[in-house]
């Protein structure tokens, strides 16, 4: 990445912070007050890709990032929501997550039954949210035809990292 | 034994699973065949039982999958359906929204995908919630691969169903991760898509539009997904009918076009359809109410969705509205009627607790002061424009002139246009952005200056933080400050 010549102190990317996190009648509303300190526009992927809530924690993340999840190759792979954030700005984005997250069970079940896991998202004590960005917007790779990796992970530059600590503000709308 | 639907999300909550869906959308696949049906359930699933006399492709497809024991695991569970909802991920957190469905290979089958699967069943998931309502877009066959064929919740599930009949018998065909051309094993999945794509249209007597099966990537359907206005296609008897045309394309045609028009249209499709299948249920229960519903709101929606368009788009100064709505109410006796009928509705939602009204007009009231009426979007959208319609007819009743009735319009629509609700997405947008979806609602919306400048000072007054709409309130609204009222 072009930031690796650049000083230590220098603006590299993407910055943000979590501004609000309130549950509402169907959730949970993140926003995130994102900031562009570079001299170029940046895009980034706008869209909840994928959640993961660890119970041993309470941690919950959140992905705005096509990065370390898998694509079943038997699926619709949706294409991301992109958008823009001008040189030297900010802007605040809106993420809604469920009110529960719905998954298998870890554990294999060699009887052929599917158990599932559920969480609540307001149980989150800290949320980490990734968000993938990068000075470039998405455009097909011509040389897809023959990869096996995920075309939107080979678009992002870098993804931002926020951590919030203090768990989610409830009842409010 | 060999198809089954998972019937209870076993170790979560209720409700987090809906075999009713899979159930009717097993139903379309067998065009209605009778023969199709539901074993008693065992455990947490039923299996789908089949004596077929539909000599149709999808049909025959799903006979050979339920009535052969492909011997997958020692339980004969050999596909699970599990038709999930948007709350659901994948085991690695992946959101089901961001593929729609999927088969996964039985556990420790080696197979692509297998890994996301701790069962020894091959598992078709699918989301049945739609995309949360805004729909599964794909390549239209012929178009060069726009994004914008619908993908119905029977389609998403018999294209998995096409995966799991290769995994089940060995005959899995290459795959990549490449969205154009879709791999081998995509595109066989899609070529037996469009064999259900052209069941459904000869049901409709419709022609059939097919996925093209060379592009394997989707996007979240710009138009939202094909239903449109349930309440209004039920009242109304059709969903091709006049006035749900007319509402789909002030929907598609007049704000959905950018960025704003489709996030509100997403709060919109939210919050009415937490609704409006209960209305439309009560309906089938209490056929009085038809006229009522059809009358007291769809038709008054419509007529009033008619005068906005016709204004906020230019083509009609104020002497022209009066006249238009004057000669679409050429009979002043069925004005009236529809008046009385406009008061009853009011009057129903208005009514504070008191005796209990029959024939689901009671029932009709708490819904429509319980779910919509809480809704700032349903309330912009399609509650105010009834209000100012039955203002309109009043006063074409009390034989105002053309132009009075004109003025009053126009100036009703200004002041209902600037209250546009504000959603979070105006502070994610750039300063072009929001110059761009500004011109666009200053074209299709806000036609007086006294409307610009209102929605330019509330917009101003919600987000002045992001950096975008300060700037671009501070340019258009001179001497504003982004942040005061």
């Amino acid at each position: 990445m072009s930031s690796a010549q650049q000083p230590p102190n220098e603006p590299r990317g993407l910055e943000g912070s979590v501004e609000s996190m309130v549950e509402v009648e169907d959730g949970v509303n993140l926003v995130v007050r994102l900031r562009n300190p570079l001299d170029r526009a940046l895009h980034y992927i706008s869209d909840v890709r994928g959640m993961i809530f660890d119970p041993t924690t309470n941690r919950l993340q959140v992905r705005l990032s096509e990065r370390g999840l898998q694509t079943p190759l038997t699926s619709i792979p949706m294409q991301p929501r992109f958008r823009v954030i001008d040189p030297r700005s900010e802007a605040l984005i809106t993420i809604k997550l469920p009110e529960t997250i719905v998954k298998l069970t870890e554990t294999p079940t060699p009887t052929g039954d599917a158990r599932f896991q559920e969480y609540r998202t307001v149980d989150a004590t800290s949320i980490e949210v990734d968000i993938a960005w990068a000075e470039t917007p998405y455009y097909p790779d011509p040389r897809e035809a023959s990869r096996t990796e995920n075309p939107f992970t080979s678009w992002e530059q870098d993804s931002l990292r926020i951590s919030f600590r203090g768990g989610i503000q409830r009842g409010a709308s | 034994m060999t198809l089954f639907i998972q019937n209870d999300a076993a170790g979560a909550g209720a409700g987090n699973l809906d075999p009713n869906q899979a159930a009717v959308d097993l139903g379309i696949i067998a065009n209605g065949d009778t023969g199709l049906g539901l074993a008693v359930q065992v455990g947490n699933r039923q299996q789908v039982t089949y004596v077929r006399t539909d000599p149709g492709v999808p049909p025959t497809r799903l006979d050979n999958l339920v009535n052969t024991n492909f011997g997958v695991n020692p339980q004969n569970v050999d596909i699970l359906v599990l038709p999930v909802l948007a709350n659901f991920t994948l085991n690695d957190g992946r959101s089901i929204l961001t593929v729609g469905g999927t088969a996964l290979p039985p556990s420790g089958s080696a197979l692509p995908g297998a890994a996301l699967n701790n069962t020894n069943s091959c598992l078709v998931i699918y989301d049945t919630s739609q995309n949360n309502g805004d729909g599964y877009c794909t390549a239209r066959a012929g178009t060069g691969g726009t994004l914008d064929l619908q993908t119905p919740n029977p389609v998403i599930l018999y294209h998995e169903l096409s995966h799991a009949f290769r995994i089940v018998t060995n005959a899995q065909l290459a795959l990549t991760a490449a969205c154009n051309p879709s791999s081998p094993e995509e595109n066989a999945a899609i070529i037996d898509e469009n064999d259900l794509r052209n069941q459904i249209a000869a049901v409709q007597g419709q022609a059939a539009v097919l996925r093209d099966p060379g592009i394997h990537c989707g996007a979240l359907c710009a138009g939202g997904t094909a239903n449109c206005c349930i309440v209004a296609s039920v009242a109304t008897g059709s969903p091709v009918s006049e006035e749900v045309a007319i509402l789909r394309a002030v929907r598609d045609g007049l704000l959905r076009r950018s960025e704003i028009g489709f996030a509100f249209f997403q709060s919109l499709h939210r919050d009415y359809y937490g609704f409006s299948p209960q209305v439309c249920t009560l309906m089938a229960e209490h056929p009085a109410l038809r006229p009522l519903i059809l009358e007291g709101y769809v038709r008054p929606l419509v007529s009033m969705l008619r005068v906005i368009h016709e204004y906020a788009l230019g083509n009609a100064d104020m002497e022209d509205l009066g006249r238009r709505f004057i000669s679409a109410h050429p009979r002043a006796e069925e004005a009236r009627s529809r008046l009385e009928l406009l008061r009853a509705a009011e009057d129903l939602v208005r009514r504070e607790e008191g005796p209990e009204v029959g024939g689901g007009q009671g029932d009709l009231a708490r819904i429509l002061k319980e779910r919509a009426m809480l809704s700032p979007h349903v309330r912009w959208a399609l509650v105010e424009p009834i209000a100012l319609y039955r203002t309109a007819l009043q006063q074409y009743l009390d034989n105002r002139r053309e132009e009075e009735l004109g003025e009053m319009l126009a100036d009703a629509v200004d002041s209902w246009a600037a209250r546009l609700p504000i959603d979070e997405v105006w502070a994610a947008l750039s300063a072009e952005q929001v110059r761009e979806e500004l011109d666009m609602l200053e074209e299709a919306l806000l036609r007086s200056d006294e409307a610009r400048a209102s929605f330019l000072r509330r917009l101003g007054a919600e987000f002045g933080r992001a950096t975008a709409i300060a700037l671009v309130v501070a340019e258009r609204l001179p001497g504003n400050g982004a942040t005061d009222e």
